[in-house]
């Protein structure tokens, strides 16, 4: 009899810690629907206006006005990615990354120092776990050229092969060879 | 790539409304003051107290896409053409498989861009760290990525 149970019991702890695992790895992989998805239609239009905005400025040649609405963007709000998927996350860095990226390329138009253009790729990347993207993999990169102006070669190398190893993954998605 | 990056999040959460609609129904009228509610989350306090911004945007999603098609006309009127409207889609479906394989095609060859575009800068740091071998490994790895990356991005049509 308490063999039996014993039996039950390891067989309910393991429906428990698959059940667990499955969540975890639908949750992970994004296939769980957003506990607010209206608040992931409203980030993506907004996000799909002032991209149209900034790339207006660019056209026009006003860099500064480019950051400025980039700035404006970077300071929020963002959802969370509770509400609103990975997605949201992915979206995010691709803000941040244009955003870097520009100050990058043009660094005569509110000259901002390098550590602080690498505490901003960091507050961009945050702790949130996302899927891989393209958007998450450019950021990377950014951190990676933004430590090889520092000087900081080693920190450089590991931002650029987790930039890689992102884009890796998505080419052999695109291939159909990865999960 | 992002115009289609920010219609495929914009596409998957309508899909996501109408998903979750079917579970807890509720008109467009009581969704949309939620959602800019949830929307300003944790910076909803900040958003208070903090110098307003230069320029606002409407709050709701009919609002937004109104400005939306403004700024579309916008950037038609200075010659942008990437400004088809949310949502219009003429294509048909012999076009859209058409169009999925280019997209394919375009992705790969941009991640192709990507990857060889951070491999020439793994190798720059292997050049200036000669005899290490960490830099070294590193620089055969991402010339290999590269490389397969420029053959999948050939060899596609």
């Amino acid at each position: 009899m308490s063999r039996r149970l014993g039996q039950l019991g390891t067989l309910a702890a393991g429906m428990v810690l698959g059940a667990a695992g499955m969540f975890v790895g639908l949750a992970q992989a994004d296939r769980i629907a957003p506990s607010r998805p209206d608040v992931l239609v409203a980030l993506g239009q907004r996000l799909d206006v002032e991209h149209r905005a900034v790339d207006l400025q660019l056209e026009k040649g006003d860099i500064a006005a480019a950051i400025e609405s980039l700035e404006a963007l970077r300071s929020g709000p963002w959802p969370s990615p509770a509400d609103a998927t990975g997605a949201a996350v992915a979206l995010k860095h691709d803000a941040y990354g244009r955003l870097v990226r520009l100050r990058l390329d043009h660094p005569e138009v509110d000259p901002v120092p390098t550590d602080a253009l690498l505490k901003m790729v960091d507050e961009g990347l945050g702790e949130d776990e996302v899927d891989a993207n393209p958007f998450t993999a450019r950021l990377w990169a950014l951190r990676g050229e933004l430590y090889e102006t520092e000087g900081l070669d080693d920190e450089a190398l590991e931002a650029y092969e987790k930039a890689l190893e992102i884009n890796a993954t998505l080419l052999e998605r695109e291939l159909g060879g990865a999960p | 790539m992002r115009g289609d990056a920010l219609r495929f999040a914009c596409a998957m959460g309508v899909l996501l409304v109408g998903g979750c609609a079917k579970n807890a129904p509720r008109s467009e009228a009581t969704m949309a003051p939620a959602a800019a509610d949830a929307y300003a989350g944790d910076g909803a306090a900040e958003d208070a107290s903090a110098p307003q911004r230069e320029r606002h945007y409407a709050s709701d999603l009919e609002g937004l896409q109104a400005e939306f098609d403004q700024l579309d006309a916008d950037l038609a009127s200075e010659g942008v053409v990437d400004g088809a409207p949310l949502g219009a889609s003429t294509t048909t479906s012999a076009g859209a498989s058409k169009a999925d394989a280019t997209g394919r095609c375009e992705r790969i060859c941009d991640l192709k861009v990507a990857i060889c575009d951070v491999a020439e800068r793994i190798c720059g740091l292997a050049e200036a760290h000669e005899g290490e071998a960490k830099y070294a490994e590193a620089c055969t790895r991402a010339e290999s990525r590269c490389e397969q990356a420029s053959d999948a991005c050939d060899a596609c049509e």
